[in-house]
């Protein structure tokens, strides 16, 4: 503990001042005054590591002593004064018993002070939880200030060197008159690129994809790392090694070149991917690479419904928002039943719709929902199989084209098309065209695509073992064999219609929910089991 | 963007066109039965009868029945079937004025109802539909007089500025309007979520960082021309002119 030199209190990093302040008489004192000077083993020959820790989290760099306090729940790790009551984990949000134990953590080489101040973070937050209208009351409730925790999160921070000779290939096509002349060129020259403080988070605790959310953080306020900044305030120890970061640092740094390449140079179509791989080739160029521990400051609040946990995380230097917010199924039915409201009103004045026109209502509805659920189900399965990383990028492409493809597009125009406009409108020309034949032919179609999605999907949802999820994706074929059916039958009797667009719209509405279930999957996950086996992301 | 709104002006153009309103006709219509399927009885005629004449201060009026002899367009799958005969038969009969003509075809167990001018501006696509949701029961349980009595006691309700039940109407569009809400949500749900990337961009302008290129040239590795086809090619086709076609409007149920 820092104590205050007036009365002995102990001082904490008080963000609004820069400074540190006494909890007690409230005085301030420039950091370097009071600075307390790290108990390294480098300083202390007579102490060493293994008295501290059987098990030191990183070992190479300097290194400090901590106390670090483990949670019994997810495992996780807290380095945190000995005098902190640490209550609750912020990483799996229980109220678990943590234990505390004397450690050596690597020594940081720099620090970023926080600059946002709880307040500021509990209002940004506020903001971005203001949109969320399907979020549960009560995770909007608890983004108040106290819930925040300030936590240093350790980042590898990189300076990449590179000179060398490029040759960056790019493509050109332009029409002239009734010639369309495509060119291919090759752009050289010679680059010198240096970049700084390109990091990445050094601590498996930190999950990755919540990390790159609030980056980047800027080097140009960091200073040498002091412990009195982490008082008042968490921190995390770096358990990753520099190197295992490279590749992404110097990917980043290729990108960071390809953009200013489009910029500098002339234009000539330039093929990035091609450009990236020639940045890649080490070969081509002399490259030179320092890295250094940081601390980053991050506010962090945790939200626990059920087994799972959903992380809000602030950057605390530059405010960057990222928070996931979980579904609630009833808010969401709430607000389809709201909406539905004026929805109705507007239908009524525009189209009278026969029961037929609900049953393919009902089918075009299990197309769109299908297709969102295609993407869903890839996007967990690219969470908890951890696809490599260009795979996923593939994937996320075609997600992108499945959900908003031609086909569901299509389908939607059709749907427009034939009913609002034309067989339901009251006011558009009667076409007498033959519909009920229109549809018919469709729901065929629709039926051989979704069974096809179905045996396509079939193994990725099989991998993820989720009941719920597994149900929805027969329950869009099942709808689709209803609505074919109605449609060859064609019953005369609009009770028969009726229960059939019903069972289609409350297939529907039961996979819709299930839908919410999977998106709250993607939105949240379960607290891993830091250091220990068996953590599963859906279980 | 620019297209949406062509075509949203297109359709609201077609809209104001099909709204035109009609005079109300200064000559009593006629009145026609041709129960070609012998479906009435006497006493059921001269009941449908009555009712028709109601609505003949505002135009013609029409009971047609087709069975099998007389009608060749059966179609299974083919729902515009009955829809297409009324509006032929009602060409025939009435013309290009103020009237409405109720069908009940055998062939495709349909009845249909077809108005045109004054009266289909009361009894519009809709509420034929409604209309004959309400009465298709009694064709169902063959009592077609009851049926085609009730039809024209409706549409002479709407004539005298009643209401009529819709419930078809209601229930169905509460069915698409959940439906289209529920896909609303959804996709506003995941909209409201998506998640931006950090670009290169950012990260580049965060930080202190230089990249300078010393460029030396652009080589041309190849170059290949295509000689496109002529886009000019002549044009065709115009629109032929109507000759005795009108737009009226109908609507039914198979029973």
């Amino acid at each position: 503990m820092v104590g205050c030199p007036g009365c002995g209190s102990k001082l904490v990093f008080d963000i609004e001042s820069q400074q540190m302040k006494c909890s007690y008489c409230g005085k301030l004192y420039v950091v370097s005054q009071v600075s307390k000077h790290s108990k390294s083993a480098d300083e202390h020959p007579d102490m060493t590591r293994d008295e501290y820790s059987e098990e030191p989290i990183m070992s190479e760099g300097p290194v400090m002593e901590a106390t670090v306090f483990t949670c019994s729940q997810c495992g996780a790790e807290i380095v945190a004064d000995p005098d902190e009551a640490v209550t609750w984990c912020s990483y799996c949000g229980s109220p678990a018993t943590l234990k505390s134990r004397l450690s050596m953590i690597r020594k940081p080489d720099k620090v970023i002070p926080f600059k946002i101040t709880k307040k500021e973070c509990a209002l940004r937050y506020r903001e971005v939880a203001r949109k969320q209208i399907y979020a549960p009351n009560d995770l909007i409730r608890k983004g108040k200030a106290e819930s925040f925790r300030g936590i240093y999160m350790p980042f590898w921070s990189y300076n990449v060197s590179r000179s060398g000779e490029y040759r960056f290939p790019g493509k050109t096509v332009e029409v002239i008159g009734n010639e369309q002349i495509t060119t291919s060129y090759m752009a050289n020259g010679w680059i010198e690129s240096r970049q700084h403080d390109l990091s990445h988070d050094a601590s498996v605790t930190f999950d990755d994809a919540v990390s790159e959310k609030i980056v980047p953080f800027m080097g140009k306020d960091a200073v040498e790392f002091d412990d009195c900044y982490l008082n008042g305030f968490y921190a995390n120890a770096a358990d990753q090694g520099e190197e295992e970061y490279r590749q992404n640092i110097l990917s980043t740094e290729s990108d960071i070149i390809i953009t200013k390449a489009q910029w500098n140079l002339p234009k000539f179509g330039m093929d990035e991917q091609a450009a990236k791989q020639q940045l890649a080739d080490t070969g081509n160029y002399k490259i030179s690479m320092e890295s250094s521990l940081q601390m980053y400051p991050v506010w962090f609040l945790s939200y626990r419904h059920g087994d799972r946990v959903s992380y809000a995380t602030i950057n605390g230097q530059t405010g960057k928002t990222y928070a996931d917010f979980p579904a609630s199924p009833y808010k969401y039915l709430l607000f389809s039943l709201l909406t539905a409201i004026p929805l109705y009103l507007l239908i009524n004045l525009v189209m009278s719709a026969t029961p037929a026109v609900v049953m393919f209502s009902a089918l075009i509805a299990a197309f769109v929902a299908s297709s969102i659920y295609q993407s869903e189900v890839t996007e967990i399965f690219v969470k908890q199989f951890h696809v490599s990383f260009g795979k996923k990028e593939k994937i996320a492409a075609k997600l992108k084209k499945a959900f908003t493809g031609f086909g569901t597009v299509a389908m939607i125009f059709v749907y427009v098309v034939l009913y609002l406009l034309f067989d339901t409108n009251e006011y558009l020309p009667d076409l007498g065209a033959n519909f009920d034949y229109v549809y018919m032919v469709i729901a065929a179609i629709l039926l051989v695509i979704l069974v096809i999605r179905f045996f396509k999907m079939k193994s990725r949802f099989m991998a993820l073992s989720n009941v719920r999820l597994n149900m929805t994706n027969g329950l869009f074929v099942l709808v689709a064999v209803i609505s074919l059916a109605m449609f060859i039958i064609r019953p005369a009797d609009d009770y028969l219609y009726y229960a059939g667009g019903f069972a289609a719209a409350a297939i529907v509405a039961l996979s819709v929910v299930n839908l919410i279930h999977g998106y709250n999957i993607l939105a949240s996950q379960k607290p891993k089991q830091f250091k220990r086996s068996g953590g599963d992301d859906l279980a | 963007m620019r297209k949406a709104l062509i075509i949203l002006c297109m359709l609201a153009a077609l809209c104001l066109t099909a709204c035109g309103h009609h005079a109300k006709p200064e000559e009593r219509g006629r009145l026609y039965i041709e129960d070609v399927s012998d479906l009435l009885s006497d006493e059921e005629e001269s009941g449908l009868r009555s009712e028709m004449e109601k609505l003949l201060e505002y135009g013609s009026a029409a009971f047609v029945s087709v069975g099998d002899a007389r009608y060749s367009g059966y179609n299974a799958y083919d729902s515009s079937a009955a829809g297409r005969y009324a509006k032929q038969k009602y060409e025939e009969l009435i013309g290009p004025e103020s009237g409405l003509l109720f069908l009940i075809d055998m062939d495709n167990r349909e009845i249909y109802i077809y108005t045109y001018g004054f009266i289909g501006d009361y009894v519009s696509r809709s509420k034929a539909r409604s209309i004959t949701d309400n009465v298709y029961r009694y064709a169902t349980d063959k009592q077609y007089g009851t049926c085609a009595t009730k039809a024209f006691e409706q549409i002479n309700t709407l004539m005298n500025g009643g209401k009529i039940a819709e419930s078809m109407r209601y229930i169905s569009n509460a069915f698409v309007a959940v439906l289209i809400a529920l896909l609303i949500n959804m996709l506003a749900l995941r909209a409201l979520n998506r998640k931006k990337e950090v670009t290169a961009a950012e990260v580049a302008d965060a930080n202190k960082n230089t990249v300078q290129f010393r460029h030396k040239g652009l080589d041309i590795i190849s170059r290949k021309v295509v000689v496109l086809r002529s886009s000019s090619s002549g044009g065709r086709g115009g629109f032929g002119g109507g000759g005795g076609h009108f737009g009226g409007h109908g609507g039914g149920h198979r029973f």
